[in-house]
């Protein structure tokens, strides 16, 4: 019983993820400072972000709002009464020597949230807090540099319960996390830009066991991949340990990718005692039930509840559901095409065929298509009056040109000839041009069927509707 | 020679208001008063009040935008206690890790006192960071008692005292934590106020213990203090969270009668122990309220003993991560240490064993210690719950009719130098002052005789934002003791 | 509850402080002495009004206006803080 698959029958891996969101304010927490991305070293700081003697720091209400939504999107208890706490330790690039945080009265309390594989996940508590600094150690030869822009950039902190019990699991309570959140508007959740940065506390215990065993604490996984391979290893590591009877010991761990192992963080001398306690520079921050309620009326939809609304009650089947919600403004053009009259199940084909394949090649424009001129495009082709071909080519040039499709379809020659004369001609035609065809059709070679309606297609200028043609061909091909 | 600066604020204001005087000469006065003060030509010994001296003072004065306008202190020389943030000098806290730091902004009250068209001619000795009740902590020597040079002025805020009851100006601001403005006021002389907690905006003053910290004024006289108290109180939500929203209303005014008025004396502040001469003193300003028609009444506030314990928990433990951020980085002080396996924690270490004296790293200390894993409970949490009772006991005796609290200031008038060497004993001396930072309220000490020609003070508390009516107290009392408030 | 010379050495490390050997003894008698009058303390009962707050709480009524622009940003003369250099973690 040595074998890594048997290891694995016989350990349950146990995660619980501590998620840090940036909140996508303009300013900073405690002072007035810029959030921007990318900005020359230190050029986002001031007196109250780099920690000058005498100054003080004021909340700013926009990060209380960002962190208010993020709670409702995760379906947390918001409290009443929340405290920012100082969290007390020496690192370069924490100016104060403690990070502004919250501790016993956190913002939120209590979520939970089913995954697609059955699992339910525990939302612990949610926090504000303030990011640190950077610190960089290849700009001075022999020294570290530090960088303050991102001191002071507010953060949600989001600590599950160890309820995880699958890297895939992980990742797909990571997916939902960041979906809600960016649907919410809370924060752009980019792992590239560190706006979304993962630690994964990870321990291994026997199957059947009730008690969780020692932990250690994977820190910055930097992508979803990442996070999963990494569990996985530690998972593998502790396991092995547990074999062998050797105790784990509770420490940080880094993820090398280059190596594709996990590693302890250069251990501490000292144990951690972050000595915490309420910031008495910052009042408590009371949340009305009034403001509570005003931040959930102006909440979207979850994109869980739209999802099964959308399968639900408009007929989109389950993976163009998927697809519809992972971005908001997609979803909500959808939504405006399925209001002004199309169904749900076409609407959806067209969201996620011409209009996302449009979107891709012009990434953060918006859609030049009044939602109402699809749904009548829609229902264009719905009647027959221009073939689904036809009405790509009028999409295209509603998305180029604007205009409606009525007048595009007419004026381009689109509109389809269903007159039974008109297209008995072509088929005449056709038939005459094609006798070896027609002959091997009559004889019962079905799939010819297709090939001389393309023909007639062809022949129309793509004016022809398709199926009466078809229905035409077969009737004088005596097939029925 | 009688000089404008040793009449009233009002005299000054109204003479450079009305041409007789220019905002030059008076600071150029008070600057060489400084200097007498500190030359030793008397035999005396320097009393080194001031940190730093504003030598330019043509630009001092035209830093303030009002020196000959209509301003309520046009050409007002006025110190300030050096953690204060200033712009044109530098900011110390009287300790080597900040001896060279000039700061970047400058602090609420400073601005508005520039505006107000006084002028800001130095910045004043202090114990390090504010930490002592001496000046006695400061790493540029202590200020001197202009009373008795031998004896200490008071701390933390000892030079603002020592500059005001010298002469050199008429105000000064201070800061105090636990009564290191009346402390010293009591000890020179002179009149102390500190504020409700918010009252007066904090931005910019250096902290020590936030939720004690407040800036505090200093006056010759009872009118003086309140002219520069209505100049530097009022909101500021866009720099201080902890600023009290309401416009305060105007402490200044005409001195008048108590009718109407109950002051109540807390038996806990008058223990058996306490020197009786002390105690004499305070009467005389028992008598003379009751002479201007207030009511007198014997109150008890029965967590009192608790105050001194529970403040020397949360007033080091707000201390340690206040001064975490004196670390070497990005300003003050940074030793440089060559060896080690850890140079980032060498450099640490040494920054902050040299930059901070030892009454600093004693708190520090202290303070991490009750913040500790296993000891929050037992220290920091029991020490918040006090000062919930103390804030209880003074809402309960202000909730049954009394309007304010007369006491001793302090247990002794000032003591010699070197003379209370255990810090125990020394916190000890704030025990009638720590109570009102721990209940956010306001107070002042105003002088009430001397005892062998040193200054004793009577302290006034009022519940929290009634400065106007604890105002009222103080100018009638200084009205109706006259020149026994300043003699034996 | 004494004070201890371990006491000492471990809060002086968690305050970046350096302790000489000679200076414990004498700091584990300052504080000893400071905290022993700590000790009435103990028998405060801890209750649920404790921690009142004294600073008027920051109460959200309604949803706040659009925030303030950003403050522009400055040109530092030295970009970076430059420190002895750290190894491993970055913190948080």
């Amino acid at each position: 019983m040595t074998g890594t698959g048997a290891v694995t029958e016989r350990y349950e891996l146990v995660i619980g993820l501590e998620v840090h969101v940036q909140l996508s304010t303009r300013t900073k927490l405690f002072c007035r400072c810029s959030t921007a991305f990318g900005a020359a070293p230190n050029a986002h700081t001031c007196p109250v972000c780099l920690g000058m003697p005498g100054a003080l720091p004021v909340p700013n209400p926009e990060a209380v709002l960002l962190a208010t939504r993020a709670a409702l999107a995760l379906g947390c208890e918001v409290q009443e009464r929340s405290v920012f706490a100082r969290k007390n330790y020496f690192y370069p690039d924490l100016p104060k020597g403690y990070q502004i945080s919250q501790f016993e009265l956190p913002l939120a309390l209590r979520g939970r949230v089913t995954l697609a594989s059955g699992a339910s996940v525990g939302i612990t508590r949610i926090h504000m807090e303030e990011d640190a600094g950077k610190s960089v150690h290849d700009k001075v030869p022999g020294k570290t540099a530090i960088d303050l822009n991102r001191a002071g950039v507010p953060l949600a902190e989001i600590v599950s319960e160890p309820d995880l019990r699958s890297g895939a699991d992980a990742v797909a309570y990571l997916k939902w996390l960041r979906e809600s959140l960016v649907f919410a508007g809370v924060s752009e959740c980019s792992m590239e830009e560190g706006s979304l940065r993962v630690d994964a506390n990870v321990s291994a215990r026997l199957r059947g066991e009730t008690a969780f065993r020692t932990r250690t604490e994977i820190k910055n996984l930097n992508s979803f991949a990442f996070a999963e391979r990494a569990i996985a290893l530690e998972f593998k590591r502790h396991c092995a340990m547990h074999d062998r009877g050797e105790p784990v010991v509770q420490q940080t761990m880094l993820y090398d990718q280059a190596n594709d192992e996990v590693r302890p963080a250069r251990s501490k001398e000292e144990s951690h005692d972050y000595r915490y306690f309420p910031d008495p520079d910052l009042p408590p921050i009371d949340l009305t039930a009034a403001f509570i309620a005003a931040v959930r009326a102006s909440m979207p939809e979850s994109p869980t509840a739209r999802r099964m609304r959308y399968t639900n009650t408009l007929g989109v089947p389950a993976p163009d559901a998927d697809a519809l919600t992972t971005d908001r403004a997609l979803a909500e053009y959808f939504e405006a095409v399925v209001r002004a009259g199309a169904d749900g199940r076409t609407a959806a084909n067209w969201t996620l065929g011409e209009v996302q394949a449009r979107r891709n090649e012009h990434p953060g424009a918006a859609v030049p298509v009044p939602a109402a001129n699809l749904a009548a495009l829609i229902a264009l082709v719905a009647a027959g009056t221009v073939s689904n071909t036809a009405g790509k080519q009028v999409f295209a040039t509603m998305w180029r040109e604007g205009g409606v499709p009525k007048a595009i379809a007419e004026r381009d020659g689109l509109i389809q000839v269903g007159d039974a004369d008109a297209l008995a001609r072509w088929v005449d035609e056709v038939f005459a041009a094609h006798p070896d065809e027609l002959a091997r059709l009559k004889a019962g070679e079905r799939k010819l069927v297709g090939v001389l309606v393309g023909q007639v297609m062809k022949r129309s200028g793509g004016k022809a509707d398709p199926k009466k043609v078809n229905q035409m061909i077969s009737e004088r091909a005596g097939l029925g | 020679m009688s000089s404008r600066l040793d009449g009233s604020v009002g005299a000054l204001v109204d003479a450079v208001q009305s041409g007789a005087a220019s905002a030059l000469d008076v600071a150029t006065e008070s600057i060489a008063r400084i200097r007498a003060s500190d030359s030793g030509t008397a035999g005396d010994a320097p009393l080194n009040a001031f940190v730093s001296v504003d030598d330019d003072v043509q630009s001092a004065v035209a830093a303030s935008s009002g020196g000959s306008a209509a301003r309520a202190l046009a050409g007002v020389p006025i110190a300030l206690k050096d953690n204060i943030a200033t712009l044109r000098l530098r900011t110390t806290c009287g300790s080597r890790i900040l001896e060279d730091h000039v700061s970047p902004f400058e602090a609420t009250v400073v601005g508005k006192l520039r505006a107000a068209g006084a002028t800001i001619i130095g910045k004043t000795t202090l114990d390090e960071f504010a930490m002592g009740s001496s000046t006695e902590h400061s790493a540029f020597g202590p200020a001197r008692n202009p009373h008795d040079r031998d004896r200490v002025p008071g701390g933390s805020s000892g030079g603002s005292a020592a500059a005001v009851a010298a002469g050199i100006c008429q105000v000064a601001l201070g800061s105090e934590t636990g009564g290191s403005v009346r402390q010293p006021a009591a000890f020179c002389g002179i009149v102390g106020v500190k504020p409700s907690y918010g009252r007066i905006s904090r931005y910019g003053l250096v902290a020590f213990a936030s939720s004690l910290d407040n800036i505090g004024v200093f006056g010759r006289a009872v009118d003086d203090a309140a002219r520069v108290f209505d100049v530097v109180s009022g909101p500021d939500a866009e720099h201080d969270a902890t600023s009290a929203a309401v416009e305060p209303e105007t402490v200044q005014q005409e001195p008048g009668r108590l009718d109407g008025v109950v002051l109540g004396l807390p038996a806990e502040y008058f223990p058996d122990s306490l020197d009786p001469a002390v105690r004499d003193r305070v009467m005389r300003a028992s008598v003379a309220a009751r002479a201007r028609g207030a009511e007198i009444r014997q109150v008890s506030l029965p967590h009192t003993a608790l105050a001194v314990p529970a403040y020397y928990v949360i007033a080091p433990a707000e201390a340690s991560a206040n001064l975490s951020r004196y670390d070497g980085v990005r300003f003050g002080r940074r030793v440089k240490e060559a060896s080690a396996r850890d140079p980032l924690r060498a450099m640490y270490e040494a920054t902050r064993s040299e930059g901070f004296g030892p009454e600093v790293t004693r708190r520090i200390l202290l303070g991490t210690y009750v913040l500790s894993a296993g000891y929050y409970d037992a220290y920091y949490r029991r020490a918040m719950a006090v000062r919930d009772r103390i804030r209880a006991d003074f809402a309960s005796v202000f909730a049954s009719g009394v309007h304010a609290l007369l006491t001793p200031t302090t247990p002794t008038p000032a003591f010699k130098f070197g003379a209370i060497s255990d810090p125990y004993e020394m916190y000890m001396t704030d025990v009638f002052t720590v109570t009102a930072n721990l209940a956010e309220l306001p107070a002042m000490s105003v002088p009430t005789g001397r005892i062998s020609g040193l200054p004793v003070g009577a302290q006034i508390i009022a519940p929290r934002f009634a400065e106007r009516a604890m105002f009222r107290v103080a100018y009638a009392l200084e009205a109706e003791l006259g020149g026994e408030a300043h003699t034996g | 509850m004494a004070v201890t010379r371990e006491d000492v050495k471990r809060v002086a490390a968690l305050a970046r402080i350096r302790v000489a050997d000679d200076r414990v003894d004498a700091l584990v008698g300052e504080l000893e002495g400071i905290l022993g009058h700590m000790r009435g303390l103990q028998g405060v009962e801890l209750t649920e009004a404790q921690a009142a707050p004294a600073v008027a709480p920051l109460v959200f009524e309604t949803i706040p206006e659009s925030p303030p622009e950003p403050a522009p940003p400055r040109e530092p003369q030295d970009p970076y803080f430059v420190v002895p250099r750290v190894e491993g973690l970055g913190s948080s």
